[in-house]
């Protein structure tokens, strides 16, 4: 592995939005302000709420969209940027933007980002993590489809997501102890996959595929294209020993998949 | 001899297609799969010195009519084109929105950006940028079966499938020929400085060299520049270390304080140059790809300097310009070709004892040197599963054969 050394300085900010509209036209203003931040954290109202009834951490639960942002680098380019994000910020409708002072400080806005999922935990007896990844730009409609698929599904969903990189974690609130509620769950997750799908995103951002997501692959390879990478399967291990059956769609389950909800891509 | 666009090595056909879509691209290359013909892909036809000479060459098939940017939203910070567009168009239409791909190879006007992808070419900002394989996040390719297929996505995170991404990038269109590419890309930064340190002990400029990468300054490139490539680029004949930063300008100032003042630390001299100094850098890295030979060496980082030596005295007689990407351990020599391959042999040799995977590549060189000596090098342990994998995705050996690492 590569090393570098650590950062000079590190800042953090959390900004304070009435909407996820505004929070991510700040994201798209420090980017096209030439700002790539080292990390860009949001949080929607449900995750606000239960951070804030566990661990208080700052976030006003009043707010629709909290945006935790961090800059790193030499001083000076910290200086400059951390300025320009929190401008970026209030050009964009911020309630309210707070730079963390010291350390102990930027630890505690930290901490309730941290916490989320313990503190959403706290309000349901099961979640259900989904992961996903959109283009930056596609952020604000594929939340409000999640919002419908909410509705729709009757599953309250939480989100926190890394919106610098477009990657979402919806967090689908469910009972195991419901008959029938695992398999709708498992629905609504899926159809999250096919709003990221759809926007030109993909099926994982950081988490891999597994047996949850095998079957959904065809959302975003055609056929050879899942062929070309079992050629590359069968010559690195011909003999089908490494983790068998965790990523590859199985025939059956798949078109059965699509043929209830439709629209693969060339399968 | 050497190769232009319409042969490699002396090995030439009059046969050539230049499709205007990817599945016209696709359709040609299959038709020349099934007639058991051999294809050279072919971009810009700026980089075909590089590899052994192919064995066979039935039909050449051009990239260049594929030269569209198919989608680009500067706000998502990504960009998808198509294979054939020109790497200095691509820069161009991404400067008017202040951004660019960080990839600096030593790219003639020429270049696509497929080619550079298939040769895997870097500069001197893969020290703070990475290279291809940092930069690439999905690739559709075009199989000697006919069909198309890709890999990765248009977005910046994404594990979904096997990262074939990496496996094209370098892999000189012997299992695929590049159609379309989605990069991730940067802002220009608001500021850039050069700042350039003469030394005239060796040890001097490693040690100044140890000192930054282990500090938190944080160029965008370590360069260094041997005499020769020095006095090419107009600068003072002596062994000079260059720093390139970018940033806000107050941080671009801090750095520059902070460089010149190591460099003095060191022993060494700061020497004053005109605002062009970086572009005549690279037109010396770029002019020096037409000399007879170029050789990559890859060594530790700590052994960059000792590299750029060894390079420097094995090809004293044949005028060598050599620079090296300091941080990554990455160094270049430019020269006349040698009399004989013995040279090359021994200078590889050198080279390998700086460390368990320290290589030396032969990127160009007369066709008569390259009967003498593989390219190459030794593959190595892993050509066997190379070998697998072209079978599984080339099983005719109808792309670029015999160019490739171990004869692939």
């Amino acid at each position: 592995m590569r090393l570098v050394p650590i950062n000079e300085t590190v800042k953090t900010i959390l900004a304070v939005f009435p909407n996820l509209e505004d929070a991510s036209s700040a994201v798209a203003g420090m980017i096209a302000q030439r700002i790539v931040p080292a990390a860009i954290e949001m949080m929607d109202n449900l995750t606000i709420r239960a951070i804030e009834s566990r661990m208080p951490s700052g976030y006003p639960v009043e707010a629709e969209g909290v945006v935790l942002i961090e800059v790193d680098g030499l001083r000076e380019e910290v200086e400059a940027q951390s300025a320009a994000v929190q401008q970026v910020c209030h050009d964009n409708g911020a309630l309210s933007v707070r730079l963390a002072r010291d350390e102990a400080e930027r630890a505690a806005l930290w901490a309730g980002r941290k916490g989320a999922f313990a503190a959403i935990g706290r309000l349901t007896p099961d979640y259900y993590t989904v992961d996903g990844v959109v283009p930056r730009t596609k952020l604000p409609a594929t939340l409000a489809r999640i919002q419908e698929i909410s509705r729709e599904s009757g599953f309250r969903i939480a989100n926190v997501f890394h919106a610098g990189d477009g990657n979402l974690h919806p967090l689908i609130m469910w009972d195991s102890d419901v008959p029938g509620a695992e398999e709708k769950v498992i629905d609504a997750g899926a159809e999250i996959m096919r709003v990221c799908a759809a926007a030109g995103g993909s099926l994982s951002g950081e988490h891999g595929i597994g047996m949850e997501k095998k079957d959904l692959m065809p959302l975003i390879f055609s056929r050879d294209d899942v062929a070309q990478m079992l050629k590359i399967k069968s010559a690195m291990d011909p003999g089908g020993l490494c983790n068998p059956g965790k990523m590859f769609p199985t025939a059956g389950r798949c078109l059965e998949l699509f043929a209830r909800r439709g629209r693969a891509v060339g399968w | 001899m050497t190769s232009t666009a319409s042969e490699t090595d002396g090995v030439a056909t009059a046969n050539r297609v230049a499709p205007a879509s990817r599945e016209e691209l696709a359709e040609a290359l299959h038709g020349a799969d099934q007639r058991g013909e051999a294809v050279a892909p072919v971009g810009g036809g700026t980089q075909l010195d590089l590899g052994m000479p192919p064995t066979r060459l039935d039909l050449i098939i051009e990239t260049t009519r594929l030269d569209k940017v198919v989608e680009y939203e500067p706000a998502d910070l990504t960009v998808t084109v198509e294979a054939g567009l020109l790497f200095a168009e691509l820069q161009k239409r991404l400067a008017e929105q202040g951004q660019f791909l960080a990839l600096d190879p030593p790219a003639a006007p020429g270049a696509t950006l497929g080619g550079l992808m298939a040769t895997n070419a870097s500069g001197p900002l893969r020290f703070a940028y990475g290279t291809a394989r940092d930069l690439v996040i999905g690739t559709r390719v075009a199989n000697p079966d006919g069909t198309v297929t890709h890999a990765g996505g248009r977005v910046v995170k994404n594990v979904a499938g096997y990262d074939l991404n990496k496996l094209y990038i370098g892999s000189l269109g012997t299992l695929g020929i590049i159609v379309e590419l989605s990069f991730k890309l940067a802002p220009i930064p608001p500021a850039t400085n050069t700042i350039v340190g003469q030394f005239a002990d060796v040890n001097a400029a490693r040690a100044i060299i140890n000192a930054v990468v282990q500090s938190p300054l944080s160029p965008m490139a370590i360069e260094l520049v041997g005499p020769r490539a020095a006095s090419a680029a107009a600068l003072p004949e002596a062994m000079l270390v260059v720093f390139r930063v970018g940033g806000y300008p107050q941080a671009v100032e801090r750095q520059v304080r902070d460089l010149s003042a190591l460099v003095t630390q060191h022993g060494g001299q700061r020497v004053e140059t005109s605002d062009t100094v970086w572009d005549d850098l690279t037109g010396m890295r770029i002019a020096a790809q037409s000399r007879d030979v170029v050789v990559k060496a890859a060594v530790p980082l700590v052994e960059s300097t000792r590299v750029v030596e060894i390079l420097e005295r094995r090809l004293a007689a044949s005028d060598p310009v050599v620079w090296a990407h300091a941080g990554n351990g990455v160094a270049y020599a430019a020269c006349h070709a040698p009399s004989d391959s013995t040279v090359l042999r021994e200078l590889r040799a050198e080279v390998a004892a700086l460390g368990a995977n320290a290589s030396l590549v032969i990127q160009r060189c007369p066709t008569s040197l390259k009967r003498a000596v593989d390219v190459w090098g030794d593959p190595g342990s892993s050509v066997a599963l190379m070998r697998a994998l072209k079978a599984k995705l080339d099983p005719n050996n109808t792309l670029n054969p015999g160019r490739y690492v171990g004869g692939i």
